[in-house]
């Protein structure tokens, strides 16, 4: 038979009395009544330290796993575009802060751009298509929108309120499909004007009254003023 | 980590899956749907999953054209899964050819992984007689370099090569008795308790960790209004 109370010292130099499970109490009959409860509570409502198994037989979904990432992604810098609110009303703290997180934002875009224009440009005129690229870390892309920005609300102008939702929609969907589109381009090796489909776009675009007469002008020979000038062979 | 990795993934540290089931239980479309969704998942360019079928008659995709060893290396370059259907009268040498060429590629390009299966695998591999020097390299080396070997038969098999190279057994419905005492011998796998719970439940299987040593019943795979995929081309590497 276990002890229901046993007597012992703590290190503080207090007394104290143990059941017969270990637990500590201050006075005996607490320690003996806990003995007494452990003992006659019916085996199976002993806490079990160990967390039920469950039975083999149970059954279970075969697991896929979580699906892959998106392919395409929206830079963060476009989503912090937002519509200006009604120009002739007083800004709260809020608005202006939003405001000025677009301006900053489409100031990014701009100066990202300017670099994509760089790199051509220097692609260009090396003449060399793989050249190193022309990009900036994104604390810098930061700091030059937040000079821009700043010198920009000095002289009272902010970009943010010049654009409407329309310009956002067509920005939006443009880096939409245009961005995968670009990219497919890119890793199959063909152009978007060549084929059955390409073609067809691209006789469209010909007919265009601003554009078509340059991507005309890209596929006709170069042929020199001289030579298209008709040869009188008479004058000889 | 899921169960699709654990069947398909050659991460050079898990061996063979081997999924067993008589005709009718379901194995071709779990192996359709779980290669489905495997390759839908899995990214890396290096990866390809080379399903041989001997009987010539299972396809991944619909539109996926099944093609012959003979092309299999060209089919691979642009191409991340490919369904090899071997000449009926020279079944195991084309096979073989098949695991040389993957062996080949692979020293060739260090990074490149690969998931062989093959179907009918009873029929290369048993305990009667000794797998061809392919086969056994794909069973036993296959691992370190990235190559797994999935083997998918009407019966489970039981071959030295094998049995100690075996990661988890996808186990469909077989009645024959034979075959769970063998299991239980070779692979410390007991079909027994499963039985009467399978037979409720068609197409369900059981999950065997050879490692662990624990079985799980598997429910029939849900794939309720799921989109038939087309197989995609292998990215470019540049």
């Amino acid at each position: 038979m276990a002890d229901y109370s046993s007597k012992f010292e703590r290190e503080d130099g207090s007394i104290g009395f143990v059941a017969s499970d270990g637990s500590e109490f201050d006075t005996r009959p607490a320690a003996y009544r806990h003995s007494k409860s452990l003992e006659e509570a019916p085996p199976d409502a002993v806490p079990d330290s160990e967390p039920p198994t469950e039975p083999d037989d149970a059954w279970t979904s075969f697991d896929f796993g979580s699906e892959t990432a998106p392919s395409e992604t929206v830079p963060a810098i476009l989503k912090r575009v937002t519509p200006a609110g009604d120009p002739g009303r007083k800004k709260s703290k809020r608005e202006l802060k939003a405001e000025r997180q677009t301006n900053g934002a489409i100031l990014g875009i701009v100066y990202r751009s300017g670099d994509h224009l760089l790199t051509g440009y220097r692609r260009m005129m090396l003449e060399d298509p793989k050249a190193e690229a022309i990009t900036h870390t994104d604390e810098d892309y930061v700091w030059i929108s937040g000079v821009t920005n700043a010198a920009l609300e000095d002289n009272g102008f902010s970009i943010g309120s010049a654009i409407g939702t329309t310009h956002i929609a067509l920005v939006a969907n443009t880096w939409w499909f245009g961005s995968p589109l670009y990219r497919i381009h890119q890793e199959s090796e063909k152009s978007p004007f060549k084929g059955r489909v390409g073609g067809t776009v691209r006789r469209f675009l010909e007919r265009l009254p601003v554009i078509g007469p340059r991507l005309r002008k890209r596929t006709q020979p170069n042929i020199p003023p001289e030579l298209e000038e008709p040869v009188d062979v008479d004058a000889r | 980590m899921s169960m699709l990795d654990d069947l398909y993934l050659p991460d050079r540290k898990r061996l063979s899956s081997m999924i067993v089931g008589r005709p009718g239980s379901g194995k071709s479309f779990f192996l359709e749907h779980t290669i489905r969704e495997f390759m839908k998942r899995n990214r890396d360019k290096n990866f390809r999953l080379i399903y041989i079928c001997p009987k010539q008659e299972m396809t991944l995709y619909p539109k996926e054209k099944p093609i012959t060893p003979d092309k299999l290396e060209r089919h691979l370059r642009k191409n991340r899964t490919a369904v090899v259907y071997p000449d009926a009268d020279f079944v195991e040498a084309e096979v073989d050819y098949c695991i040389d060429l993957v062996f080949a590629i692979q020293q060739a390009n260090p990074d490149f992984t690969c998931t062989v299966c093959l179907d009918d695998a009873q029929t290369f591999i048993s305990a009667r007689s000794s797998a061809s020097a392919p086969l056994r390299r794909l069973a036993l080396t296959g691992r370190s370099k990235g190559i797994r070997f999935v083997p998918v038969s009407h019966v489970p098999i039981f071959s030295k090569d094998l049995e100690g190279s075996t990661s988890y057994i996808v186990w469909f419905s077989i009645p024959v008795k034979l075959y769970h005492r063998d299991a239980m011998i070779r692979y410390g796998f007991n079909a027994e308790p499963h039985i009467e719970k399978m037979a409720e439940q068609p197409y369900s299987f059981v999950w065997f960790d050879v490692t662990q040593a624990r079985s799980t019943l598997m429910l029939p795979l849900d794939v309720k209004g799921e989109k038939v995929p087309q197989a995609e081309p292998a990215p470019d590497p540049q």
